[in-house]
């Protein structure tokens, strides 16, 4: 039997007011996996039937096992071939881990375009808010979306049986994102589970959660977390993210001209956003922030470059030793904190935190630095 | 549109045809500056014919206006969907230089979508290894499903060639024009000014490639620009596989090509086509601009190239390169350094081995560490590094960048 991935679709089935679909995952050397989303639909919604919602994070999969991908139903041609140059990306970034592979669908269909709207993922975090507030507020420019609803799934940072930590955080959320008068729509999933290396495939899980929904919106807005100068090689990156879209659904990468501290400044603007910021993915408490852990620490210090007080959800601020006890930054954070010492710069600021913050920086350039020159001389003939 | 003291202005000009050459024109209106003219002349193939819009006219002339911070008011139609793009496109430009660039307002005269050219795509050509992998790959089927109908290649006068050189760029016309034919697609020439026009050419280069490509919408469907770099190794310069996306309108996508491909793939690939290993073009030193020098950095590098693939010295250079010339390279720009990158990767694939690997990997890393040297003293508070110092002296600032190819 020819060593291919297959996807099998299952019927939409509704389980305590969710309606719940998925795909039974057939790889070459593993049991078989289901994939499963719920979605607490709106109403007057409806779900897509279209198989592209599931090809898009098992394809991880099949690259790195280097065998086609057989999906059953329809995907569009126009995903198809975006998705080969998506291929290309990770194939080129991780040449070790992934191969291009073939995707073959039972049904080649474009499906039709819903009316104009943009879905977003929403999870109260600094890059979501910003999101929605530019949009919802027309500080997007030309680029503007009306946006028809955010989205917060169960299964990326809250897991799947914390159910609890997760309903109480989709409460908060959802007054927040009320506040502009927008729905938010609950969903879980179990793509963490069915594949490991999230780092890789965040963009393609958040993508699979928008395009469930397709028949309603036009677009999905994925929140980079990066700007375009601070970017670092991984799975939400204005280069893929299109590249998982259709004709009829276009995936946007969202923000990324925009640095950390910039889009404090502009949530700064929408109190109930800026009063219940959820940032940590760290803390025994996944609807708060625990105020220690690295993210926390960094929106910490953003906050500060920007001269604005710290927010309610953070439980305690950070102390000049927990800024030194990040250690030493790798190459994408140090051009984060790079930033952040030009915003500092630039707007005076001053305090231990700042002589902490730039020691840190500086600390980390010069290891570097003698680690180059080390492995320069161990090499030479 | 009238004139005004806090703003750009781009006056469009009517078509000129003449002898089968279109000539497009606008006068930029700046501020405390004399006007300047930006001119393309293109010379249009039978039955095709140039935009009217003014989309080819906005991306070049944005750049001066984001330096400057004056709002770009643009004659004609402009499509709002290009007008969009550029709005992000001024906030990648801005992240990277903050100091330099703003993003600024663009007012369109009129605001209006184009109607959708014929089926098929035009791609910038310069008889290079990136631009002969991209119609080769398309001409030939080989790029699945993101295959297009190739319809002509575009050959630009004003990048690499001065204005001035007339015979020498026609010298390397006739050349890419040889290589093209094999593959029965014709060559669009287009002259413009735009260099003198836009110093920056490393910020420019895709905005200007881009803009070429739009004046010959009506004509196609896709415009592409040859990727330089593969997505693993993109240095920050003016043509780039997100950046690029963003000079596209509705009716006209620009698409970053051959971004998934290394330069081994690529010298592989057109390895298979004799034709464009006699004509290739690489270097953009030699004065005879349809020949190469085999000396340059380019030259060099493209050499060696094959040499690691074990091709051999292919038929388009006169000479093989020595250890003397790889160590003569000395000093290296961003993009000659890159390069070398890309060349040792290749050589730790191939498992090359000899005196020339050796005098290529000295070099590289001899580059290297002074620039991450520089980058650590141009970052770090004025008082921290004495003036004059060793560490300044070494880091001292990189030479000025080379053109692509």
């Amino acid at each position: 039997m020819e060593r291919r991935v297959n996807l099998r679709r299952e019927e939409v089935a509704e389980r305590d007011g969710w309606l719940e679909t998925g795909v039974t995952i057939e790889s070459p050397g593993t049991l078989r996996r289901r994939l499963w989303y719920r979605v607490r639909l709106p109403n007057g919604w409806t779900l897509s039937d279209s198989s592209e919602p599931f090809a898009l994070v098992p394809l991880h999969q099949a690259m790195r096992l280097g065998v086609p991908m057989h999906v059953e139903g329809a995907l569009s041609p126009s995903l198809l071939a975006n998705l080969e140059e998506y291929q290309a990306v990770f194939a080129r970034w991780y040449p070790s881990r992934f191969r291009r592979i073939e995707i073959v669908p039972e049904h080649e269909r474009e499906r039709e375009p819903a009316a104009r709207g943009a879905l977003f993922t929403f999870s109260g975090g600094v890059d979501s808010c910003f999101t929605a507030f530019c949009h919802a507020t027309g500080g997007a420019g030309r680029q503007t979306q009306p946006l028809l609803a955010g989205v917060m799934a169960q299964g990326f940072d809250i897991a799947n049986e914390e159910t609890e930590l997760f309903e109480s955080a989709f409460s908060r959320t959802e007054r927040t994102l009320a506040s502009l008068g927008l729905p938010l729509i609950a969903m879980a999933t179990n793509v963490r589970r069915v594949e490991h290396a999230w780092n890789d495939m965040m963009s393609a899980a958040i993508a699979s959660c928008l395009a469930l929904l397709q028949p309603n919106a036009s677009m999905g807005l994925i929140p980079g977390e990066f700007a375009y100068h601070l970017m670092p090689r991984w799975g939400v990156h204005p280069l893929t993210d299109p590249l998982l879209s259709s004709e009829s659904f276009r995936i946007v990468h969202d923000g990324a001209g925009f640095t950390r501290m910039e889009k404090i400044e502009t949530i700064a603007e929408w109190p109930e956003a800026f009063a219940g910021l959820r940032v940590c993915w760290a803390g025994r408490q996944r609807d708060r922030n625990c105020g220690r852990c690295s993210k926390c620490v960094r929106t910490i210090l953003a906050i500060r470059a920007v001269g604005l007080p710290l927010p309610p959800s953070f439980e305690q601020d950070a102390t000049d030793r927990q800024i030194r006890g990040l250690g030493r930054l790798d190459r994408v954070e140090q051009r984060t904190q790079r930033a952040l010492l030009d915003t500092v710069a630039e707007r005076g600021a001053s305090g231990s935190w700042v002589r902490a913050s730039r020691s840190l920086y500086y600390r980390s350039r010069s290891r570097d630095l003698l680690d180059l020159v080390a492995y320069r001389v161990r090499r030479r003939p | 549109m009238s004139g005004s003291a806090d703003r750009i202005v781009v006056r469009r000009h009517e078509v000129g045809l003449e002898n089968g050459w279109a000539t497009l024109r606008a006068t930029i209106e700046t501020p405390d500056m004399p006007s300047r003219q930006l001119w393309y002349r293109v010379s249009v193939p039978e039955g095709w014919r140039v935009s009217e819009s003014s989309d080819a006219f906005v991306p070049v002339p944005l750049f001066d206006a984001m330096r400057r911070r004056l709002p770009l008011h643009v004659e004609g139609d402009v499509s709002p969907t290009l007008l969009a793009n550029l709005e992000e496109f001024q906030r990648f430009w801005t992240c990277w230089y903050p100091g330099r660039f703003t993003p600024v307002e663009i007012i369109a005269e009129h605001e209006r979508e184009q109607p959708t050219g014929e089926a098929g795509a035009v791609t910038a050509f310069s008889g290079g290894v990136d631009s002969c992998f991209t119609v080769y790959r398309h001409a030939t089927g080989r790029a699945g499903r993101q295959t297009q109908s190739l319809r002509a290649g575009v050959m630009v006068h004003g990048f690499d060639i001065p204005i001035e050189e007339t015979a020498q760029f026609e010298a390397a016309a006739n050349e890419a024009e040889a290589i093209l034919a094999t593959l029965d697609l014709p060559l669009v020439r287009v002259v413009t000014n735009v260099r003198p026009v836009e110093h920056a050419w490393d910020d420019l280069v895709g905005a200007a490639v881009a803009s070429c490509l739009h004046l010959l919408q009506p004509n196609a469907s896709v415009g592409l620009v040859a990727a330089s770099y593969p997505y693993e190794r993109l240095p920050l310069w003016g043509s780039d596989p997100v950046s690029d996306r963003l000079l596209s309108s509705a009716a006209f996508p620009i698409r970053h090509d051959g971004g998934g491909y290394s330069r081994d793939d690529k010298i592989e690939a057109i390895a298979q086509w004799p034709a464009a290993l006699e004509h290739l073009r690489v270097c953009w030193a030699s004065p005879q601009r349809n020949r190469n020098c085999g000396s340059c950095v380019k030259c060099v590098r493209t050499i060696l190239a094959f040499r690691a693939l074990g091709l051999g010295l292919p038929p388009c250079f006169d000479h093989d390169v020595i250890d003397a010339q790889i160590r003569a390279l000395r000093r290296l720009d961003l993009h000659g350094r890159e390069s070398l990158r890309i060349l040792l990767d290749s050589v730790e694939r191939t498992g090359s081995s000899g005196s020339w690997v050796r005098a290529v990997r000295a070099l590289y890393y001899r580059n290297l560490l002074r620039d991450r040297l520089g980058e650590l003293v141009a970052s770090a508070p004025p008082a921290t590094i004495r003036r004059g110092s060793a560490a300044r002296r070494c880091a001292r600032s990189r030479p000025p960048s080379r053109p692509p190819a």
